[in-house]
């Protein structure tokens, strides 16, 4: 009787016990399944997010009681709060009230804390970049002048870039600091494209005066 | 046609008062107020006012003859964010001085100066045999210019007058090459003259008629500017009217009538938005030629769109040549507009005092309805309200957002794909027999 090495014995087992084939077909599957997910999870955010953003820009133009949640600075996280038009590179979306990773799937979220919309003080704004529909996708090539407009429940104002956009870390949060006695809007988004491990920012100062809706 | 008889062609002449260069030396105040181009708009800093400016000029008649110019029917308004307003007004330029001519301006808050109309006949030189004398009825201009609640308007207008003449000389070098074209235009004129005027029996009977005729006759319209500040808007406005033409005047219907419409040019600036839009509008030319009666020929109407030429009466000395030009509109570096209107310019009667009979670099030149409108600004940057100092601190956040992605998440996809395609080839081995 001779001793069969372990790959033989195992090549053996399989080729013996249909279940074990079995079980190999459905985990190579389950793989194939697993693999087309991650590969594809860009798409299945954009679409998900294009859907919540046509939820967001009917609740910001119709919603009655948004008006008086932004006066009183109380609209809740994840719902409508303005949106940001960047003729430039083509920006026009709805941005949410919150910055955590369920806000920040409608694709670009207030900081909370930071001054509301046309309000004096800086008012900061995150987005994504390859993800989520990426609005703020080409942020890199804005440069001094071009315009930021942002309409809000109650009015609309402009701002107008005034500094190269410029990289940090993520962990410098000195860069949405409040600006007591401006008129400032800041964007942060990740850079490089692709990866988290900096944070690209835009920095703006508001031109002409709020006009109310 | 018997030998010896003259034709004696009445013609419009350019008479010519001067060069437009020394007419601005005589008129110091309109000769800062006549050149309107782009206004130029500084950019602000944080706490700059609100700064805009706009303008708009016209001219309604250039004429030259002989290297010799006249202008007339000219308007020019302007207004800036320092509410000041200037309106300028001239019914004709002569080189001695010029005619009818006025000027309106205010600067500061609720002023207006609005000076009574003013008209005037210019004093036209006579110009050598054989060109006959020009004569011209009287040119006007109205002016207005003031700043109500901050907002400045100016308004400004120059008329032409009818300018004609009657001549009184015959030049015998521009009989010949006139006769014969004109035979070809209205047939033999033997036989046409009875037709023309049962009372005439002889030729010599219809060129007196052609003699008390005006071969050129000039009716035109005036340039009127406009600026002014209204609904959050400033808006410049140029309006030069056209006017009439006629040439070769028999039977009092011309042979050919050319009717210039009016061109406009407007520029128009938002306060609030900082945004300019310049337009304009060409002047469409209308050209009819009424052969006589008893040519047999139909009467025929053409129209010169903007941007084309037409030539009419083609191998007489009456030649002319009609150019309808197209306007223009841009936008500065600075975001301020202009618009222009550029006109129409009509090369009239090429055979007369030309070099050689048959040549065609004589006559008189015009220049038509040309409008100017040009508007800019920026809005007003927030200054910094007075708040107490406070330190700067970073809102409650240790990190700012991620906003990403990673590139693990292409990696390990494309682990797990390649990993499940060895499991599933794996899984068609394993079905072989072993061998």
């Amino acid at each position: 009787m001779t001793m069969q090495k372990s790959p033989d014995r195992l090549v053996s087992y399989l080729r013996n016990h249909k279940a074990a084939r079995w079980a190999i077909s459905g985990l190579s599957g389950a793989l194939v399944l697993a693999a087309i997910g991650l590969l594809g999870y860009p798409f299945f955010t954009n679409i998900y997010q294009t859907n919540l953003q046509s939820r967001l820009a009917h609740q910001l133009a119709t919603d009655p009681s948004l008006a008086q949640q932004f006066r009183n600075d109380a609209v809740p996280v994840g719902d409508s709060l303005t949106r940001i038009q960047i003729p430039a590179i083509g920006v026009n979306v709805v941005v949410v009230e919150g910055t955590s990773e369920a806000d920040l799937m409608a694709g670009a979220g207030h900081y909370p804390g930071t001054p509301l919309p046309c309000e004096i003080g800086d008012v900061a704004i995150a987005g994504h970049r390859t993800t989520y529909g990426r609005p703020f996708s080409n942020v890199d090539r804005l440069v001094p002048g071009d315009r930021i407009i942002l309409t809000t429940p109650v009015g609309s104002c402009t701002y107008e870039v005034d500094r190269a956009p410029f990289v940090v870390l993520p962990s410098d949060t000195s860069v949405v600091a409040n600006t007591p006695g401006q008129y400032t809007l800041t964007l942060t988004s990740c850079t490089p494209k692709g990866s988290a491990s900096h944070r690209i920012v835009i920095k703006a100062m508001m031109v002409g005066v709020p006009t109310q809706a | 046609m018997k030998e010896g008889s003259r034709l004696k062609v009445k013609v419009l002449t350019a008479g010519a008062v001067g060069f437009l260069g020394a007419a601005l030396a005589a008129g110091p105040a309109l000769a800062t107020t006549t050149v309107v181009g782009p206004v130029s708009i500084s950019t602000g800093a944080a706490g700059t006012p609100e700064v805009y400016a706009g303008s708009a000029s016209g001219t309604a008649l250039k004429l030259s003859v002989l290297g010799q110019s006249l202008t007339a029917g000219i308007s020019s308004a302007q207004v800036a964010s320092d509410l000041s307003a200037v309106a300028s007004a001239v019914g004709q330029l002569a080189p001695v001085a010029a005619t009818a001519s006025q000027q309106a301006s205010v600067k500061g808050n609720n002023q207006t100066q609005a000076p009574a109309q003013q008209c005037g006949t210019p004093p036209l030189p006579t110009l050598p045999s054989p060109f006959p004398a020009l004569s011209a009825g009287p040119a006007c201009s109205n002016v207005i210019a003031g700043v109500k609640d901050g907002q400045p308007t100016a308004m400004a207008q120059g008329t032409v007058a009818d300018i004609t003449a009657n001549a009184a000389a015959t030049f015998t070098t521009v009989l010949q090459p006139v006769l014969a074209p004109v035979q070809q235009i209205f047939g033999d004129l033997n036989q046409i003259a009875p037709s023309l005027n049962p009372a005439t029996a002889t030729v010599s009977q219809l060129l007196n008629v052609l003699q008390n005729s005006q071969t050129l006759g000039l009716h035109l319209g005036e340039s009127s500017s406009m600026v002014q500040t209204v609904a959050g808007k400033v808006t410049a406005l140029n309006i030069a009217s056209g006017g009439e033409v006629d040439i070769l005047g028999i039977g009092g219907s011309p042979v050919a009538k050319i009717v210039i419409g009016s061109s406009q040019a407007e520029a128009v600036y938002d306060r609030a938005t900082g945004k300019a839009t310049p337009s304009y509008d060409a002047a469409i030319v209308t050209v009819t030629i009424n052969p006589l009666p008893a040519t047999g020929l139909a009467a025929q109407t053409l129209t010169v769109a903007p941007g084309q030429s037409l030539t009419i009466l083609q191998g007489t000395p009456l030649q002319s040549t009609i150019t309808v030009a197209d306007g223009t509109s841009t936008v500065n570096k600075d975001g301020s507009v202009t618009a222009v209107a550029d006109g129409v310019s009509l090369d009239l009667l090429q055979g007369l005092g030309a070099s050689s009979p048959t040549a065609t670099d004589g006559g008189i030149d015009l220049a038509l309805a040309e409008s100017t409108a040009s508007v800019g600004g920026k809005p007003a940057i927030p200054a910094a309200p007075v708040v107490a100092a406070t330190s700067i601190t970073p809102p409650a956040i240790k990190a700012l957002p991620f906003t990403g992605s990673t590139p693990t998440l292409p990696l390990a996809g494309a682990g797990l794909l390649a990993v499940g395609i060895i499991g599933r080839r794996l899984r068609t081995w394993m079905r072989r027999p072993a061998v």
